[in-house]
């Protein structure tokens, strides 16, 4: 369209123009920054909003275990639990993918359940060449709801 | 009315604004919005609704955005499958209708909603698809009274250019989803092709691909290094396309006719590469092939595409607007005429309540006064007339009757809510669930072994 030519049908004033431009710009450098925050982070857990199709980060394998303190007379007891019942098995993928969002979920409604005093997430993980990773661990202390990654 | 006044003259436009703001064949934005619209109607109802049995399970959900957790119910297979069948509704309703730009912004609200509100739907292609159907509701809005007075307008659509500023927003919003799908692939183990050899290596046209190379004595190493580079470059192709896409229709644009065929071809290559994959990313490739070919095919292919279909659609709007006329003869009142042209989309939207999926009786309640008060306002606004308001209505919700009916959403459903159940141990469900699954299963198909092994459990159990 030449600079000074009569506007063209669906164009805007020149008032709406600018703040279209200015609005555009905001959500364009959102847009960019979003994947770019990603990428620049070291966390490379959450991958949503990034545009990461075919993922390197998928090609990591997980298996979750769950692990539960109960008060007891003398103070508390550790056992295993299955994960299996407890949520719908996309969960579980979600869990062991390291999703930080659904791990805290996860335990913070674990540590709802009566006489629960810790609940601790365990992701023992094998890279892409079936090499083993350092297990993950997510606790939670459910009296002073504090949550600890290690 | 029907004289236009003549154009003032407009102040310079700066080079950002002439980009932005600059003309589009309105045939492309057209096309893009209704394609895209059917497509995502059958879509909803095909792919998506079968997964609705998995929220709410336990009742422990976590939304896309924590906010959503606050404000939102726990979702619910009911809550989901309402929310899938209404979004499709209202897409099909806007690719067949001039409806507000509200009715725009609603849709992609609903649909939104529909993944954002648990993390069990992580596809990143449906965030795009949010963004892109946003990017729809500010398309510019059909001509309708125009074409009133305008006879000749709709042939003159054809050929006519308009300023789109959303169209070119969607297509900057597609050239950074390739533009990072690209740095993704910048990844080292990426290039070394580990990773494309993993998803694609068992496939057999990938297979087939690789012993070829393998007999000319060539590396697999090599050979998948190379296709993980090939497809880093086409991303970073399609990127630059969409970049320059806006350019299509204007002056000069001609220039980058060679960028836009192979982003085309591109196109094509990349996303016709997924699907022999088999990789899991439902119909995003038919999207983004559907784009691929609005955006980059030549004004005169589709023109000529559509000038038949055109040709289809005077020949039935005349019959509509003879029916239309009709109205008129004081023997038909128009509250007979609204209540007439009501029923059919009524009676399907009682078969849609009686489809035995959770969610639709409640979105059938809520469907059938907004049916009655839509016909008034399309009718009251001139939008449409009443009779092609009715057989939108009846066609959407014809096409959701038969998509819910015809094909396996409902065997599907029902077997993937057995076998979750079957998996927590709940027996008791899992088996309602087979029974449904087996009363809606294909033949080839029935889950009669899985109903018969959670039967003797429950036997078995003291």
């Amino acid at each position: 369209m030449p600079a000074s030519s009569p506007p063209l049908p669906g164009c805007p004033p020149p008032r709406t123009r600018r703040r279209l431009l200015v609005l555009g710009g905001l959500f364009f450098a959102l847009q960019l920054y979003l994947p770019a925050r990603y990428y620049l982070s070291e966390v490379r857990d959450d991958e949503r909003f990034t545009w990461r199709m075919f993922s390197v980060i998928r090609m990591t394998s997980c298996r979750a275990r769950l692990f539960e303190a109960r008060a007891t007379p003398g103070g508390q007891r550790w056992r295993e639990s299955e994960l299996a019942p407890l949520v719908h098995r996309a969960w579980v993928h979600a869990l062991e993918r390291n999703r930080p969002q659904v791990v805290e979920a996860f335990l913070e409604r674990r540590c709802q359940n009566e006489g629960m005093r810790q609940v601790r997430l365990v992701n023992l993980c094998r890279d892409h060449r079936g090499q083993t990773q350092q297990p993950r661990f997510y606790t939670r202390d459910c009296h002073q709801g504090s949550f600890e990654e290690r | 009315m029907g004289k236009r006044r003549p154009a003032a003259s407009a102040p310079a436009l700066s080079p950002l604004e002439r980009f932005v703001f600059g003309p589009v064949l309105e045939l492309r934005l057209a096309l893009l919005r209704r394609l895209f619209l059917l497509l995502l109607a059958f879509d909803l109802w095909l792919e998506f609704a079968e997964h609705g049995g998995r929220y709410g399970i336990g009742g422990f959900n976590v939304a896309h955005f924590a906010w959503l957790d606050a404000l939102m119910p726990l979702p619910t297979p009911g809550l989901y499958v309402a929310s899938v069948c209404l979004a499709g509704c209202l897409a099909l309703l806007s690719a067949l209708l001039p409806l507000p730009r509200w009715v725009g912004v609603l849709l992609a609200l609903v649909y939104t909603y529909t993944w954002a509100m648990s993390m069990l739907d992580s596809y990143q292609h449906h965030y795009l698809l949010s963004l892109m159907l946003a990017f729809l509701a500010f398309f510019p809005q059909p001509p309708f009274e125009e074409a009133k007075a305008n006879e000749e307008i709709e042939s003159a659509t054809l050929g006519r250019s308009i300023s789109a500023w959303a169209y070119v927003g969607l297509l900057l919003q597609t050239a950074i989803v390739y533009g990072y799908t690209m740095v993704a692939k910048l990844d080292p183990l990426w290039r070394e092709g580990q990773v494309l050899r993993r998803i694609a290596g068992s496939h057999e046209p990938f297979r087939a691909l690789a012993s070829l190379w393998a007999g000319a004595g060539l590396s697999p190493t090599t050979f998948w290094s190379l296709l993980s580079l090939g497809v880093a470059g086409l991303q970073a192709l399609l990127a630059l396309a969409y970049a320059l896409a806006a350019f299509r229709d204007r002056a000069g644009g001609e220039t980058w006719a060679p960028v836009y065929a192979a982003g085309w071809a591109g196109a094509f290559a990349f996303h016709l590469g997924i699907e022999l994959s088999d990789f899991e990313i439902g119909w995003f490739s038919y999207y983004m092939l559907t784009l691929a070919t609005i955006v980059f095919a030549p004004a005169r292919w589709l023109q000529a595409a559509c000038a038949l279909s055109l040709h289809a659609w005077h020949k039935a709007s005349a019959s509509m607007k003879a029916l239309h006329s009709s109205q008129a003869r004081p023997s038909l009142k128009p509250a007979l005429v609204w209540l007439l042209g009501a029923s059919p989309s009524l009676l399907l939207l009682y078969g849609v309540a009686q489809s035995d999926l959770p969610g639709l009786p409640a979105l059938a309640l809520i469907l059938a006064p907004a049916t009655l008060v839509l016909l008034l306002f399309l009718a009251r606004t001139g939008r449409t007339s009443l009779w092609q308001g009715a057989l939108a209505l009846t066609l959407t919700f014809g096409a959701l009757l038969c998509a819910l009916r015809l094909s396996e959403v409902r065997f599907d459903y029902y077997r993937f809510v057995g076998s979750e159940a079957k998996r927590r141990g709940d027996l008791g469900e899992a088996l309602i669930a087979y029974r449904k699954a087996n009363l809606y299963a294909p033949t080839d198909k029935n889950r009669k072994r899985e109903e018969q092994e959670v039967r003797n459990a429950l036997h078995a159990r003291p």
